[in-house]
C-alpha cells in the first residue's frame, strides 16, 4: 500500500513537473520594443458609427492601387470590442509594426483577407497557424481566435561610419547569402525542429512569389529599354514628355505601342537576374523574420507579457494607452549613432534617457490627451520636478480674460532650472571625462550668479494673444494700359497683425528700468525707442511689418511688453475665464487656445473659393485647446483637452465627420466645373 | 489635400501666412532687331512678411540674406550684363521698402539677352534650372520666337513644403512689344493688344511649372 502510494505520488510529480516546464508561456515583448500601445476596443467600438466610417472607408479603398471589394468594414471578422496590442521594434537593421488582435469569426476573416491580398497568392499553412503577405512587407498570421500583422522593413546594416571599432552589430547574426537574419534581441529563443514540409511549403511560396516578380520586372525593363532605344535613335525624350500643349502635327512624339513590341524580346536577362534577386532576397528576409515573429507569438499561450514599468502610468479607463521609450528611440537611432562618436556623447545620451506615457479619451465633447514624462534616472527626475514647483502669481493671471484668442502662462522654479541643467548634463556613470565635465560644472555654477539671474526672472510669466487685428497695408503692382506698357499703382491690402502682451515678474525691477531706459537714451537706438509717461516705446517708422508699435513698462514686480497699452488696463472674468486664471496661478504650466477665433482673425488670408469653403468648414467645427501641466507622483503630467464644436455624436467620430467634409471639398475641387 | 496642409499651416505658426511674388519679364523690340529688356521682381504684395523675415537670421532652415548681399548680388549681375557683348545701358534699381528689383538693359539683337543670361547661369548668380536661350529672332523671315524651357517639376517636387508655398500665388507676366505689327503666333495664351504692336502672357507660376501654360510663341510681322 505504501509503495503505491509513494509510486502514485512519484507520478503525480512528474506529472506535474512536466506541466511546468513544457506549459505555454506568454510571449515577452521584444526588449527593442520602443513603442507600445493598447486600444480599448470594448470602449472604442462602442463610440464608432459604421454606418457613418463605411462609406468612407469604402471611397477611402477606391484609391487604392488594388480596389479592394469589402464593403461592410465592421464585419471583417476582427472582434473590434476586445484590447488590441501594438508594438514596434527597431535594431539596426530590422524596424518592424506588430498589431495583435482577437477574431471571433474564423471564416469571416479568411475572407477578409482574400479580399485584400494579392490576386492568386496562396495562404500558407503551418502548424498553429496559417499566414499570407498581403504586400511585400506586410504579413497577417492567423489561428482560430487570435491574429497578428506585421510589417517588416529590413535594411542591409551597414558598415557603422559613425563608430571607429564599428563593424559589429545584430548583422553579425545574419547567417548566410540567403540571410536567415536572427535577430540579435531573440538569439536566445530555442531552436525548432527542422520541419521538410513545411520548407517545401515554404519553397513552393518562394517559386510563386519569383514567378511574379519575373512578370512585373520585365514590364518594367521592357518599358526603359525602349527609353533606350529611343534615345539612340532620336538623341532626346520624345516631346510628348514635356509638351503637353502641342501633341497636334509634332512629328516627334513616342512612337505607338504596337511600334515597340518588335524590341520587346530583347530583354537584359543579367540585369533582369540581379534586379529580381535583390528583390526576392529581401523578401525571404522579411519573410523569415515575420514566420519568426509568429512562431513565437502562437507557440506561446497567445498573451503578451508587457513589462511592469511600461504599465507605470497606464489607466484602464482610456481608450488608448501608449508607451514611447525616448532614450531607446535617440540613442540606439541614428542620431545616437551619429553622436556616439562625439566626446560628450554621453552626457547627451543620459539628457535624453527618458520615456513617455500617453493615455487618449475620446469623450463625448472633448478629446482628453494625459502625458505623463518621467527620466530613467530617478535622481535627474526628482530635480526636473522640482523645476515645476514654482511661486504662484496672481498678478499675471489679472491679463487673462474672456475675448483673447489664447494664452501660455509658467510659474516654475528658475533658480532649479540651473540643477535641472547640471542634472541633466552630468554622466551618471564613471565616463572618461566625468571630471572634466565636473570641473566644468563647478567653473559655471562660480561663473553664473543664479540667484542674481533668478531674481531678474523667477520663473512667473504669460504670454496672452488678445486678438488678431486688420491692419491695413499699402504695395505697389503694375497694370498695363493698351499697348501693354506697364504702371506702377498703389493698392491696399488688409493684413492680420497680432495684439498680445507678454509679461513676466521680476524681484529686480531696477535691472529691468535700466535696460529700458539705455534703449530711450543710447545714441543709436533712441531713434526708435522713446519714453511716455510710466511706458517705453517702440515704433518702426516704416509701418509695414507685423509689430510697428511695442510698450514695454515695469510694475509691481511685473515686466510687461504688450502691442497696445489697453492691455494692461484690468477686465473683467467671467465665471469660465476666472476659473483659467485660478488653473493659471495652481499649475506650473498651463494654456488655452481658441483655433476658431484665431481663424476669425485670419478670414483675409483666405482668398480663392475653395480656401473660404475650407475656412468655412472649420470655423464651424474647429474647437479650443486646453492644456495644463503638473507634477505627479514621480513624472511630470500634461493634459491636454480638445473640445469639439459640432453636433458628432461623440469626439472620436467628431474627426471621422471632420475628414469626411474635408474629402468631399477636396473631390469636389477635382471636378470639372460646369458653367 | 494640399489646401488642408496649407490650413494647417496656417493655424499654428501664426504668422506663416503665404507670401507670394510677380515677376514681369519685358521685351521691346524695333524692326531691326535691336530694343530693350526689362526684368523686374515685385514682392511688394508680401511686404509686411518679408519686413518681418528681414529682421530674421533664418527661414526655413536657409539663412535671409541682408539687404547689402542682394545689393552686391544684383550690381555682381549688371556687371556681368555689362560686359556681354551687344549690351549697352544696363540699368538696375532695387526699392527695399516696396520689395521691387528692377534690370534693365539695351540689346544689339535679342539673341544677345540669352548670352548675358548664360553668363549670369555660368558665374552662379542664376541657378541651373533658369532656362537662358529664351529668344531667338529671324529679320529675314520676320519672325520672333520665344523658346520652348523645359519643365521646372522635377525641382519643384524636390523642394521642401515650405519652399514650395512660396510660388503658390506667384505670377508671371510676358509683354513683348514691337515696332512692326503682328501677322499671327502659334500661342493663343499670347493676348494682341489692339494696335496689334504687343503680345501679353499673363500666367500662375505653378501653371508654368506643371505646364498647364507654355510660354514659347513664334510671332510672325507683317
Amino acid at each position: 500500500m505504501k509503495s503505491i502510494l509513494l509510486k502514485t505520488q512519484t507520478i503525480t510529480f512528474i506529472l506535474f513537473g512536466f506541466m511546468f516546464v513544457f506549459a505555454q508561456q506568454s510571449m515577452k515583448l521584444p526588449n527593442d520594443a520602443v513603442f507600445y500601445m493598447e486600444i480599448n476596443g470594448k470602449q472604442l467600438n462602442q463610440k464608432i458609427n459604421w454606418q457613418k466610417l463605411n462609406p468612407l472607408l469604402h471611397e477611402l479603398s477606391k484609391k487604392s492601387k488594388e480596389k479592394s471589394s469589402w464593403n461592410d468594414y465592421s464585419k471583417t471578422g476582427i472582434k473590434y470590442d476586445a484590447t488590441q496590442y501594438h508594438y514596434a521594434t527597431t535594431n539596426d537593421s530590422i524596424k518592424a509594426y506588430n498589431t495583435h488582435f482577437i477574431i471571433d469569426n474564423k471564416e469571416k476573416f479568411q475572407e477578409f483577407i482574400n479580399s485584400i491580398k494579392k490576386k492568386g497568392l496562396e495562404i500558407s499553412k503551418k502548424n498553429k497557424y496559417s499566414y499570407v503577405d498581403i504586400d511585400d512587407d506586410v504579413f497577417v498570421a492567423w489561428n482560430n481566435d487570435r491574429a497578428v500583422l506585421s510589417l517588416v522593413s529590413y535594411t542591409k546594416p551597414y558598415k557603422d561610419i559613425w563608430s571607429a571599432d564599428a563593424t559589429i552589430d545584430s548583422a553579425v547574426a545574419v547567417a548566410d547569402s540567403a540571410a536567415v537574419v536572427v535577430d540579435s534581441a531573440y538569439a536566445i529563443e530555442p531552436e525548432l525542429p527542422f520541419d521538410y514540409k513545411e520548407e517545401i511549403i515554404s519553397l513552393k511560396d518562394e517559386i510563386k512569389y519569383l514567378k511574379e516578380n519575373i512578370k512585373e520586372n520585365n514590364k518594367e525593363i521592357t518599358r526603359i529599354q525602349k527609353d533606350i532605344k529611343y534615345l539612340e535613335k532620336n538623341h532626346k525624350y520624345p516631346k510628348e514628355n514635356v509638351d503637353t500643349q502641342h501633341p497636334d502635327g509634332e512629328a516627334e512624339v513616342y512612337p505607338k505601342e504596337e511600334d515597340w513590341n518588335e524590341g520587346e524580346a530583347v530583354v537584359d536577362t543579367a540585369y533582369q537576374k540581379e534586379l529580381d534577386s535583390m528583390r526576392i532576397e529581401e523578401f525571404k528576409i522579411v519573410k523569415k523574420i515575420a514566420e519568426e515573429r509568429f512562431d513565437r507569438y502562437f507557440n506561446s499561450n497567445l498573451e503578451i507579457d508587457v513589462p511592469k514599468a511600461m504599465l507605470t502610468f497606464r489607466d484602464p479607463n482610456s481608450d488608448m494607452f501608449v508607451y514611447t521609450d525616448y532614450g531607446k528611440i535617440v540613442n540606439d537611432g541614428i542620431y545616437g549613432k551619429m553622436m556616439k562618436s562625439l566626446e560628450f556623447w554621453q552626457f547627451l545620451k543620459n539628457a535624453y534617457n527618458s520615456s513617455s506615457s500617453y493615455n487618449l479619451y475620446f469623450e463625448k465633447d472633448k478629446v482628453k490627451l494625459v502625458n505623463n514624462y518621467q527620466h530613467k534616472n530617478s535622481e535627474t527626475q526628482k530635480t526636473i520636478s522640482s523645476v515645476y514647483k514654482g511661486k504662484k502669481n496672481k498678478k499675471l493671471a489679472a491679463l487673462i480674460n474672456d475675448k483673447s484668442i489664447g494664452y501660455y502662462v509658467m510659474n516654475v522654479n528658475g533658480a532649479k532650472t540651473f540643477d535641472m541643467m547640471y542634472s541633466l548634463l552630468q554622466d551618471s556613470g564613471e565616463g572618461e571625462y566625468k571630471k572634466e565635465m565636473e570641473l566644468m560644472m563647478e567653473t559655471m555654477k562660480i561663473v553664473l550668479d543664479e540667484e542674481a539671474i533668478t531674481k531678474i526672472a523667477p520663473g512667473n510669466g504669460i504670454f496672452v494673444l488678445n486678438e488678431l487685428k486688420s491692419k491695413q497695408v499699402e504695395y505697389t503692382d503694375y497694370e498695363y494700359d493698351d499697348d501693354y506698357n506697364e504702371k506702377e499703382v498703389k493698392k491696399t491690402k488688409d493684413v492680420a497683425v497680432p495684439n498680445f502682451t507678454f509679461a513676466f515678474a521680476t524681484e529686480n525691477e531696477g535691472y529691468w528700468n535700466r535696460v529700458f531706459n539705455v534703449l530711450t537714451t543710447n545714441k543709436h537706438l533712441s531713434k526708435k525707442f522713446s519714453k511716455t509717461g510710466n511706458f517705453y516705446s517702440f515704433k518702426d517708422e516704416k509701418g509695414d511689418g507685423y509689430l510697428d508699435q511695442l510698450y514695454f513698462t515695469v510694475k509691481d514686480g511685473i515686466v510687461y511688453l504688450t502691442s497696445s497699452t489697453d492691455n494692461l488696463t484690468p477686465q473683467n472674468q467671467s465665471g469660465i475665464s476666472k476659473q483659467w486664471a485660478k488653473d493659471s496661478s495652481k499649475y506650473p504650466l498651463s494654456g488655452r487656445f481658441d483655433i476658431q477665433r484665431l481663424l476669425i482673425g485670419l478670414e483675409k488670408e483666405f482668398k480663392t473659393p475653395s480656401e473660404r469653403k475650407t475656412l468655412d468648414l472649420f470655423r464651424k467645427n474647429v474647437g479650443e485647446v486646453y492644456y495644463k501641466t503638473e507634477v505627479k507622483g514621480e513624472s511630470v503630467e500634461t493634459e491636454m483637452d480638445y473640445n469639439i464644436k459640432n453636433s458628432s455624436e461623440n469626439s472620436l467620430m467628431y474627426f471621422f465627420d471632420l475628414f469626411d467634409e474635408l474629402y468631399k471639398i477636396n473631390e469636389s475641387e477635382k471636378k470639372p466645373q460646369i458653367l | 489635400m494640399k489646401k488642408i496642409l496649407k490650413l494647417l499651416a496656417l493655424i499654428f505658426p501664426l504668422l506663416a501666412l503665404t507670401s507670394c511674388f510677380d515677376i514681369l519679364d519685358k521685351v521691346n523690340v524695333k524692326a531691326d532687331g535691336t530694343g530693350e529688356y526689362t526684368i523686374i521682381l515685385n514682392a511688394s504684395k508680401s511686404k509686411t512678411r518679408l519686413a518681418s523675415i528681414s529682421k530674421m537670421e533664418t527661414i526655413n532652415g536657409k539663412k535671409v540674406p541682408k539687404k547689402a548681399e542682394i545689393e552686391n548680388k544684383i550690381n555682381e549681375a549688371a556687371k556681368i550684363f555689362k560686359g556681354t557683348p551687344g549690351i549697352t545701358n544696363v540699368k538696375t534699381s532695387m526699392d527695399f521698402d516696396n520689395y521691387i528689383i528692377k534690370l534693365s538693359c539695351s540689346f544689339r539683337k535679342i539673341e544677345n539677352i540669352n548670352a548675358g543670361l548664360e553668363q549670369l547661369k555660368a558665374k552662379n548668380i542664376l541657378g541651373k534650372m533658369i532656362p537662358t536661350q529664351i529668344y531667338s529672332q529671324n529679320l529675314e523671315k520676320k519672325s520672333l520666337t520665344r523658346n520652348k524651357v523645359n519643365t521646372f517639376k522635377s525641382d519643384y517636387d524636390k523642394m521642401g513644403k515650405a519652399d514650395k508655398e512660396i510660388f503658390n500665388n506667384a505670377k508671371y507676366t510676358s509683354v513683348m512689344q514691337f515696332e512692326s505689327s503682328v501677322k499671327s503666333q502659334t500661342n493663343s495664351a499670347y493676348v494682341l493688344s489692339p494696335n496689334k504692336k504687343a503680345v501679353k502672357l499673363e500666367a500662375d507660376i505653378l501653371d508654368l511649372i506643371f505646364q498647364k501654360k507654355q510660354l514659347q510663341n513664334t510671332i510672325l510681322f507683317q
